[in-house]
């Protein structure tokens, strides 16, 4: 098989291809509006980006492995509707209301994973349906349960939690940014550089060779959907502390937009590849497109409502040249027989 | 001084209905390449999964080093130094090729607790250049060439300490140059005191690399030979010495025209410059040993293999077939290698798996005509005599004679011209068998020219008019009936 | 007895939980069994039991399309824009413009999946994502008013005091069991999910016959779309929010597998009709809407994971 198309499907290039159509992307929304290039419009598009950034670390972690996970954006809204309850109604201080919403997180992911690996269920029918699930349940208890109570928050200490900058006061780095890079930074070392987080990646890329090396791919699995339950729990609470809003209806399009990051990012849908720069640079193209659409539609007629489209074209684009690649492999590998 | 490395004592293992492995007593010295061969069906794959600890046996022993071992899974199999080199690669392509050979164990810096990668990189540089390779350790594995990906697993191995290599068939796709290279390899490791067990059906290959062979047949174990002082003509009785008490019905060619010419076939790399022509009513047998590229000669003829050039011509007119569909609409039939797989739908009933090939003509519109399919179905279940409770049954539940009678009847309701019919027998019962040659026999009487592509050797010589040899892509001779028996055509067979 | 998709008892559990729904509802409601809500009832079915008797076949083949929501949101837009025109076109041809925007969107799918080789689940994920968006693009994210004859009466009106919309289903499943259980391109479909090697060697044309199934899927989910029109007189882009789900529980409870060869049409109409009973049930028994999705989720998870424990059970043996 020729070299360079080897590489092609193996190399990690593909981060300097994003990076340089991120570039262009805000070449072109620069020169096409006027108040694209601003810090102002800068902090703007930042500001959208955390929970869905965080979404895509969770998701990263299940698709690493082989899987899928859908329902990440109904944990996120439980997660939603549950922080306001903590706050308001149990009058948890902050660091309590973290820990018990990430643990609920993590509760969930750990639901979908015994699901997939011990009853042995497809990982996306089982999201489906822990999706809808999960959904539905916050919609009962953010509707029924008395003691429940969903929407504002304006105490400032909790808000603070999403929308603090530092140094205070200043609007120079927000608290979200650090989230971002303290978990995308550990994620990064613990992917890459522990013996566990390489196990993860050993599963994606072979589960039966991983098995026959000894390791123990469910448990690996089982982490990976803790993993992305908890943080998704964790994207949850910054995004309500941002929007001071916990509502049932949280999150609850988000999955299509952090699968479409994801695979953008160049993590490879069938496992054991996978770069976290490449899916905070395709968190960060989607975000500009969506934030230039705007823009966009302010200086011509072009309705901002494309980018959905352009969304689930860049899905289908990726995969479609992913699979592209595969059969071009597969016609190759002919043998005597 | 050699030492016994590994000793299978008495090694048996039966699935329903067939005994894979009896009685097999097979040792390996360390520092030695052991040849294993055999036919399709002799049990090699069966024995060797067993000390890799892929199944598990029913019942005998296994030593290394003199000491017993209790293998029953491949983790097992592993931490007793025994690892397998297969013929379907299972690198993580993925990753790289220190991560690879380091899987689930790579070296961790003790005060950081993160991965020693440094460590991971030398020490499989070493490995590595152990095996006469210069790989970059950091080379993602996909991008390897399939020699380098073996070596990666050889070097893999070799890491976990393996005393005893199994290596399957490594050169079915490898180069020359490459497979040179691999022979150099298997010279180090023997140095270094790996027993090798090397499975192979490459005859001079064997000869050429091997200290010792063993030979195995219809599960037993025939016998060992040193390599040096053996002959090839021994070792191929070895490995087909049946008596050929075997009745076989004489077949009569009648020969009326030439049904199908094949014209410089090629297939790039697999088979070059075929060429042959069968008659109507002529019975013309396909033998190579397994890597021979009979098979591929058979499937792109039928259009599941793509040609890169050459004819095919079908009554004179040349023809252009390119999957199976065309191949049918051209009056080709074809019954494939796989029954299980390719041939029958397994949950289907016996007469859905019949009448599959047939849609078309189960009536004249659209709906399936009951009873059009059922007589169809009672018809073949009659004229092959297939036993089954009744035509509803799923096919699964029957024999495998059985089953192949289905594959059979399924293709000649098409009414084929030409029949390209791989192991037609394998797995089958000998009642069955003889079914099976009777409808052989009412087809060339009926003018259907047939291909029999078959590695049992007595079957192709007794059924056959001709026989074409293959080996390595090429058709090497031709014999007519009667011109050759079992050991000049397994001769033959084995030339490159 | 056929001896491909499910053995008559499996379905016929179905039905035996589904007649102890209706009793149970009957009960605790005295609505429940009135002529209004059985008509209701009925009418909401049909609207995804179309989509459902499709996709039966499509996952029988080993496929999936999750894209019929979206589908269903792009034709309410499609034909509610097309009939605001000034002058507009008949409405016989915005009608078939409609369908042609699913049978488009199923050729574009079934075309991905046959041509490139494309994995079924993430092409019509894409597809979902793509109507959707061309959904909001198109209406500029409002809601377009169409009150019309023709869909009105498709919608809302009856043949013999019966709603066209459950006509159209029955007739649906009618023609598709015809269909799947007697005609050769239904044994072929069988055949293809059960082994496709084995169908393609038997001379089978597989992508052709993918690639049908696709452009129906599309037509189906544009039929349930000009029937949700009708009956909300309204074309907007959030039109079929989530009837994916509600479909796929459905054929999947009716007993057709994911790994393909299984299932039947009498299945999913019981899945079909089981959720259908189920919700409507539940909302008058009080529950609201959104909650009945809780419902969802464990149905399907409880019956996929029946079973594929059964499936387990049986190859142990």
């Amino acid at each position: 098989m020729k070299a360079w198309l080897k590489s092609l499907i193996y190399s990690d290039d593909i981060v300097g291809a994003l990076a340089i159509f991120l570039f262009v992307l805000v070449l072109f929304f620069s020169l096409m509006t006027p108040h694209f290039l601003s810090m102002n419009n800068f902090y703007s598009i930042i500001g959208n980006i955390p929970a869905m950034a965080i979404l895509c670390l969770g998701l990263t972690y299940v698709v690493l492995v082989g899987d899928l996970d859908l329902s990440l954006g109904s944990i996120l809204g439980i997660t939603a509707i549950l922080a306001v309850f903590f706050f308001k109604v149990m009058g948890f201080p902050l660091w309590l209301n973290l820990l018990s919403c990430v643990f609920i997180g993590g509760l969930f992911g750990a639901l979908n994973g015994i699901i997939v690996t011990k009853i042995g269920i497809n990982s996306i029918i089982t999201t489906l349906g822990t999706m809808a699930l999960i959904r539905g349940l916050t919609y009962w208890i953010a509707m029924d349960v008395e003691a429940m109570q969903v929407g504002r928050i304006t105490d400032p200490a909790f808000l603070n939690f999403g929308r603090y900058y530092f140094p205070e006061g200043s609007r120079l780095i927000p608290i979200t940014l650090v989230y971002i890079v303290i978990l995308y930074g550990l994620s990064y070392l613990f992917l890459s550089h522990t013996s566990f987080g390489r196990k993860i990646y050993a599963v994606g890329s072979n589960e039966a060779t991983a098995r026959l090396a000894g390791i123990n791919v469910k448990r690996v699995k089982l982490v990976c959907y803790i993993i992305a339950g908890a943080l998704s729990a964790f994207g949850g609470l910054v995004l309500v502390a941002q929007l001071g809003l916990g509502e049932a209806y949280t999150g609850q399009n988000m999955i299509l937009e952090v699968v479409t990051a994801v695979v953008l990012g160049g993590v490879l849908l069938t496992g054991g590849k996978g770069s976290l720069a490449g899916v905070i640079i395709a968190v960060l193209i989607l975000g500009v497109i969506r934030n230039g659409m705007v823009h966009l539609e302010q200086v011509t007629d072009i309705s901002f409502y494309w980018r959905e489209v352009a969304k689930g074209v860049i899905l289908l684009l990726a995969i479609g040249l992913y699979s592209v690649r595969k059969s071009f492999n597969a016609k190759r590998l002919r043998t005597r027989q | 001084m050699k030492s016994t490395l590994l000793k299978m004592s008495k090694i048996c293992k039966s699935y329903p209905g067939v005994k894979a492995v009896d009685d097999v007593s097979i040792d390996l010295f360390s520092g030695e390449v052991l040849g294993l061969m055999g036919e399709n069906g002799a049990g090699k794959s069966t024995l060797i999964k067993m000390l890799s600890g892929a199944e598990i046996m029913d019942s005998g022993e296994i030593y290394i080093n003199e000491e017993k071992v209790n293998i029953n899974s491949p983790k097992s199999a592993q931490d007793c130094g025994v690892s397998v080199i297969y013929q379907e690669l299972i690198t993580m392509d993925t990753l790289s090729v220190a991560e690879n050979i380091f899987v689930g164990q790579l070296p961790i810096n003790k005060t950081t607790k993160l991965i020693d990668w440094k460590t991971a990189e030398k020490k499989s540089s070493d490995v590595l250049s152990l095996l006469n390779s210069k790989i970059n350790p950091k080379s993602i594995v996909g991008t390897l060439s399939i020699y380098e990906k073996q070596i990666v697993e050889v070097a893999k191995a070799i890491h976990k300490n393996a005393k005893v290599l199994i290596m399957d068939e490594p050169t079915a796709a490898l180069s020359e140059k490459d497979s040179k290279s691999l022979f150099e390899v298997i010279d180090k490791l023997k140095s270094q005191g790996v027993g090798i067990i090397y499975i192979s059906h490459r005859i001079e290959e064997v000869f050429n690399i091997t200290d010792r062979v063993s030979v195995m047949r219809d599960g037993m174990f025939i016998g060992t030979k040193t390599t040096k002082s053996a002959k090839k003509k021994e070792i191929i009785s070895m490995m087909i010495g049946r008596e050929l008490n075997q009745f076989f019905p004489e077949i009569k060619s009648e020969k009326k025209g030439i049904a199908l010419k094949v014209s410089g076939l090629n297939i790039d790399g697999i088979i070059e410059d075929i060429n042959f022509e069968v008659q109507r009513g002529e019975i013309v047998g396909l033998f190579g040993l397994v890597g021979s590229g009979c098979l591929n000669i058979a499937r792109s003829i039928v259009g599941v293999d793509s040609i890169d050039q050459g004819d095919i011509d079908i009554d004179g007119r040349k023809v252009s077939i390119k999957d199976p569909k065309s191949s049918m609409k051209n009056k080709i039939g074809f019954i494939p290698i796989d029954r299980k797989h390719e041939g029958l739908t397994l949950d289907f009933s016996v007469k859905q798996n019949l009448s599959l090939q047939s849609l078309e003509q189960l009536g004249s519109g659209f709906i399936i005509n009951d009873s059009i399919e059922n007589s169809i179905a009672k018809k073949w279940v009659e004229k092959l005599e297939i036993k089954t409770p009744n035509i509803d049954v799923q096919v699964k539940n029957l024999s495998g004679g059985n089953q192949q009678k289905i594959v059979l009847g399924k293709t000649l309701e098409t009414n084929p011209e030409i029949l390209v019919v791989v192991e037609p027998t394998r797995g089958v019962d000998v009642g069955a068998k003889m079914d099976i040659y009777k409808m052989l026999e009412s087809l060339c009487h009926q003018g259907v020219a047939i291909i029999l592509v078959s590695t049992d050797v007595p079957e192709i010589l007794s059924i056959s008019h001709r026989v074409l040899v293959v080996s390595t892509g090429k058709i090497r001779k031709e014999f007519k009936k009667g011109e050759a028996n079992q050991q000049d055509l397994l001769y033959e067979a084995s030339l490159s | 007895m056929k001896s491909i998709g499910f053995k008559l008892s499996t379905t016929s559990s179905l039905f035996i939980f589904l007649g102890f729904l209706i009793a149970v509802f009957s009960i605790t409601s005295e609505h429940f069994l009135s002529p209004y809500n059985i008509t209701s009832l009925l009418t909401n079915i049909s609207y995804s039991g179309i989509a459902a008797i499709v996709l039966t076949l499509i996952i029988i083949s080993r496929g999936l399309d999750i894209s019929v929501g979206g589908v269903i949101g792009l034709t309410t837009v499609v034909v509610a824009t097309l009939y605001s025109q000034n002058d507009p076109l008949p409405t016989w041809l915005i009608l078939i413009i409609g369908l042609g925007t699913g049978a488009i969107v199923g050729f574009i799918n079934g075309w991905c999946i046959t041509a490139l080789d494309m994995d079924p689940i993430i092409t019509t994920l894409g597809a979902m994502a793509i109507t959707r968006g061309l959904a909001y693009v198109i209406s500029d994210s409002q809601s377009i008013l169409m009150f019309e004859d023709t869909t009105d009466y498709i919608s809302n009106g009856t043949i013999f005091y019966i709603p066209i919309p459950i006509i159209i289903f029955i007739l649906t499943v009618i023609i598709f069991s015809v269909l799947l259980h007697k005609s050769k391109f239904g044994r072929s479909i069988y055949a293809i999910g059960a082994n496709e090697l084995s169908a393609e060697f038997s001379g089978i044309a597989i992508k052709s016959k993918k690639m049908i199934l696709y452009i129906l899927s599309g037509v189906a989910a544009s039929i349930s779309g000009i029937i949700l029109l009708g009956q909300t007189s309204v074309g907007m882009p959030q039109h079929g929010l989530g009837t994916e789900l509600e479909v796929i529980t459905a054929v999947l409870l009716g007993g057709a597998a994911l790994s393909g060869g299984k299932g039947t049409i009498y299945g999913t109409v019981a899945g079909v009709l089981i959720l259908g009973v189920l919700f409507n049930g539940l909302t008058i028994s009080g529950v609201r809407y959104v909650h009945l999705q809780i419902f969802q989720g464990i149905l399907l998870l409880v019956a996929v994971a029946t079973y594929e424990i059964k499936t387990r059970n049986e190859v142990a043996r």
